[in-house]
C-alpha cells in the first residue's frame, strides 16, 4: 500500500523551500478568507468589512509568524494573497491587491524588530486595520491627487460650523481611526495567541503526545 | 473586432499617457485617457465593459462639482449658481485622472491574472515567488474546503447562533496549525527527487478533443461523467474509461472505488488514512487495473472518461503516466476528464493543453447539451 500525502518528511526539507512553502501556504489561506469571506461580506455592503478581513489577514500572519518567524514571510505571504485575489470573479481587483500587499508590508514592518512579541502583534494588527480602514482615501489621493483631500477639508469644516463646533468633525475622524486601530490591535492579539497554541500544538504532535 | 497589438507595444501605450498625465494640465491629461480608451476600443474591450461602474462614475461627477462650489472664489455664475471656475477645473481635472487611471488598472488587473502573471515573475528573476504563486494556486481548492469544514464544525450545523467563542477559538487553531503542516509537506515534496515525466502526450498523432470538467472536491465531478456517459451511450456513442466514485460513512468520504465505464466491472482503490486529515492509502494494483482499464477504453470506444485528475497527476504520478503511455493509434477521439479545481494548469503542462476547460454542467443545462453535442460531433 502506498500512502500520499504523508505528514512527517524523511528527511527535513530545506530552510529556503520552507520559507516559500509557508508564504505559499499561509498567503493562500489568506487569499482564500479574502475571495470567500471577503466577497461575501463586501456583498453584504457592512460597514468597518475592510478593517475586519484585514484584522483577520494581520492575525493569521501573526499567527504564520509564531510558527515559523523567518524575516520576510508575512511580505511574501501577502504578496501570494495579493494575487491569489487576482483570482475573484469580475470587478477591477487592483485597489484590494494594493491593499493586501501594503497590510503585509505593515505586518513586517512592525513584526521586524521581534516577531513573537506581544506588542509588535498589537502593532501589526492596528497597523493593518488602519491602513484598511483609510485605504480608500489613498486610493483616491492616488487617482484624483490632493486637491480631493483640500475638498474632504472643506467638507469637514463646513460640517463643523453647522454643528456649532468647527473643530467636531476632526473628532469624530479622530475617534473612528482610534476605533479601527483597537479593532485591528484585538485581531493582531488573537492571531498572536492562535499562532502560539497552534505552534504548541505542532510540537505535541511532533513528539508523539497527540494523535 | 479586436487587434491582436504586441504587449510592449500596449505597455508603452500605456506608460506614454502616464507621462503625459505628470503635467497635471487639464488638456494634456484628457489626451492621455482618449488615448487609452482608444487603446483599449482595439486590445481589449472587455477592459472597458469593466469600467461601467455607475457608483464610481456618480461620485467621480460629485465630486468635480463639490469642487466648483468649496473651493476656490466664486466668480463665474453656471446655471444660475455661483460657482469657482478654478475650483471646478480642479475638479473636471480629478475626475479625469481618475477615469484615466481607472481604465488603465482595469486594463492591468486582467494581465495580473493567473498564467500572465507566473510567466511575468519568471521573466523578471522572481523564480521562487513564482513557484510558490504555483503552490498556492493549487492548494486554494483545498484550503477553501479546509475553511468550510472548518466554519462546519464551529457551528456544529446549528447555524451562527449554535457558535461557541471555546470551540471557535479551538478551530482556527486545528486549521492554523493545518495550514502550517501543510507547509511542511509542501517543502518535503519539493525536497523529493522530481517525478521524471514521459515525453508529451503520444496521443497527438491522432486528432484528439481533451475536455477538461473542473470542480473541487465533492462538487459532483464522478457524477457528471457518469451521466455523461449514460446519455452519450443512449446516443449510440461507445464510452469506455474510468470513475472514481466516492465511498461514504455517512457524511464523511471514507475511500474511493474504481468503476471499468466499458464493462461496468468495479473494484476498492483507496481508504482513508489512519490519522485523520492526512489523506487516502491507495491499493497498488488499484493503478494497474485502472491502467488496463483505461488501455481497454482508449482502444475500444470513442470516448474516453477520466475520473479524478488531481494533484497526483499535477505532480505526474497517479493516472497520469497510463495516460501518457496511451497508443497514439487508439480509437478514442474525445476525452473528457473530471479535474480538479487548481491542477488544470499544471496537468496540462504534463499531458498538453486542453482543448476546452469549463465548470462542471448543470444536468439537463443548455451549456450540458452543447458538450453532448460538440463531443458527438468530435467523437464521430
Amino acid at each position: 500500500m502506498i500512502t500520499v500525502q504523508a505528514s512527517a518528511p524523511a528527511a527535513p526539507p530545506a530552510a529556503r523551500d520552507l520559507f516559500w512553502a509557508h508564504a505559499a501556504a499561509f498567503g493562500a489561506f489568506w487569499g482564500t478568507l479574502e475571495i470567500t469571506l471577503g466577497s461575501f461580506l463586501h456583498t453584504l455592503r457592512l460597514p468597518f468589512t475592510g478593517a475586519l478581513l484585514a484584522a483577520l489577514g494581520a492575525g493569521l500572519l501573526v499567527a504564520a509568524r509564531q510558527l515559523r518567524p523567518a524575516r520576510g514571510g508575512s511580505l511574501a505571504a501577502a504578496g501570494i494573497a495579493a494575487l491569489c485575489k487576482s483570482l475573484s470573479p469580475g470587478g477591477v481587483i487592483f485597489g484590494p491587491m494594493v491593499g493586501i500587499l501594503l497590510e503585509g508590508a505593515l505586518v513586517e514592518l512592525a513584526l521586524l524588530p521581534a516577531p513573537r512579541a506581544r506588542l509588535g502583534a498589537a502593532v501589526a494588527g492596528a497597523l493593518a486595520a488602519l491602513m484598511a480602514g483609510t485605504q480608500k482615501f489613498v486610493v483616491q489621493f492616488l487617482f484624483y491627487g490632493g486637491t480631493l483631500f483640500e475638498l474632504y477639508v472643506a467638507l469637514l469644516r463646513r460640517a463643523g460650523e453647522w454643528l456649532g463646533a468647527p473643530d467636531s468633525g476632526f473628532w469624530i475622524v479622530a475617534a473612528l481611526l482610534g476605533l479601527l486601530a483597537l479593532l485591528g490591535a484585538l485581531g493582531g492579539l488573537l492571531g498572536w495567541k492562535v499562532g502560539r497554541d497552534a505552534a504548541a500544538l505542532l510540537d505535541r504532535q511532533a513528539a508523539g503526545q497527540v494523535a | 473586432m479586436t487587434l491582436r497589438l504586441p504587449p510592449p507595444l500596449v505597455l508603452a501605450v500605456a506608460l506614454g499617457t502616464l507621462a503625459l498625465q505628470f503635467s497635471g494640465d487639464l488638456l494634456r491629461s484628457l489626451l492621455a485617457l482618449v488615448l487609452w480608451i482608444g487603446t483599449l476600443v482595439l486590445v481589449d474591450r472587455q477592459s472597458l465593459r469593466r469600467l461601467w461602474l455607475p457608483r464610481f462614475w456618480a461620485f467621480s461627477i460629485a465630486i468635480a462639482l463639490g469642487s466648483g462650489l468649496l473651493l476656490g472664489e466664486r466668480d463665474t455664475v453656471w446655471l444660475g449658481l455661483a460657482i469657482s471656475g478654478k475650483g471646478l477645473r480642479a475638479g473636471v481635472l480629478m475626475v479625469v485622472r481618475g477615469a484615466y487611471l481607472f481604465a488603465l488598472a482595469s486594463w492591468g488587473s486582467r494581465q495580473l491574472t493567473g498564467t500572465g502573471m507566473r510567466r511575468l515573475l519568471r521573466r523578471i528573476g522572481l523564480i521562487r515567488f513564482g513557484e510558490a504563486l504555483e503552490v498556492a494556486f493549487g492548494l486554494l481548492p483545498e484550503l477553501a474546503t479546509t475553511l468550510r469544514r472548518a466554519g462546519g464544525e464551529v457551528s456544529g450545523g446549528r447555524g451562527l447562533r449554535g457558535v461557541r467563542p471555546g470551540h471557535f477559538y479551538q478551530t482556527a487553531v486545528q486549521v492554523v496549525a493545518q495550514t502550517g503542516l501543510l507547509a511542511i509537506r509542501v517543502a518535503s515534496e519539493k525536497a523529493r527527487p522530481a517525478v521524471e515525466t514521459p515525453p508529451p502526450a503520444p496521443a497527438a498523432s491522432r486528432i484528439l478533443w481533451r475536455i477538461a470538467l473542473i470542480g473541487e472536491r465533492g462538487e459532483g465531478k464522478t457524477s457528471t461523467l457518469q451521466r455523461l456517459g449514460e446519455r452519450l451511450r443512449e446516443q449510440g456513442v461507445t464510452v469506455g474509461g474510468i470513475l472514481q466514485p466516492g465511498v461514504h460513512e455517512g457524511d464523511q468520504r471514507v475511500g474511493y472505488g474504481l468503476r471499468d465505464v466499458l464493462t461496468g466491472e468495479e473494484r476498492p482503490f483507496a481508504t482513508k488514512g489512519a490519522q485523520a486529515g492526512l489523506g487516502f492509502t491507495f491499493d497498488p494494483a488499484g493503478w494497474t487495473w485502472s491502467r488496463d482499464a483505461l488501455a481497454r477504453g482508449d482502444e475500444d470506444s470513442e470516448v474516453l472518461l477520466v475520473d479524478e485528475l488531481g494533484r497526483l497527476e499535477a505532480r505526474g504520478e497517479g493516472h497520469l503516466p497510463p495516460l501518457l503511455a496511451l497508443a497514439p493509434e487508439g480509437r478514442a477521439r474525445v476525452w473528457l476528464c473530471g479535474v480538479r479545481a487548481g491542477c488544470e494548469t499544471e496537468i496540462a503542462q504534463r499531458l498538453g493543453p486542453w482543448d476546452r476547460l469549463q465548470p462542471l454542467p448543470a444536468p439537463g443545462s443548455a451549456e450540458e447539451e452543447e458538450l453532448l453535442q460538440e463531443v458527438r460531433r468530435r467523437a464521430g
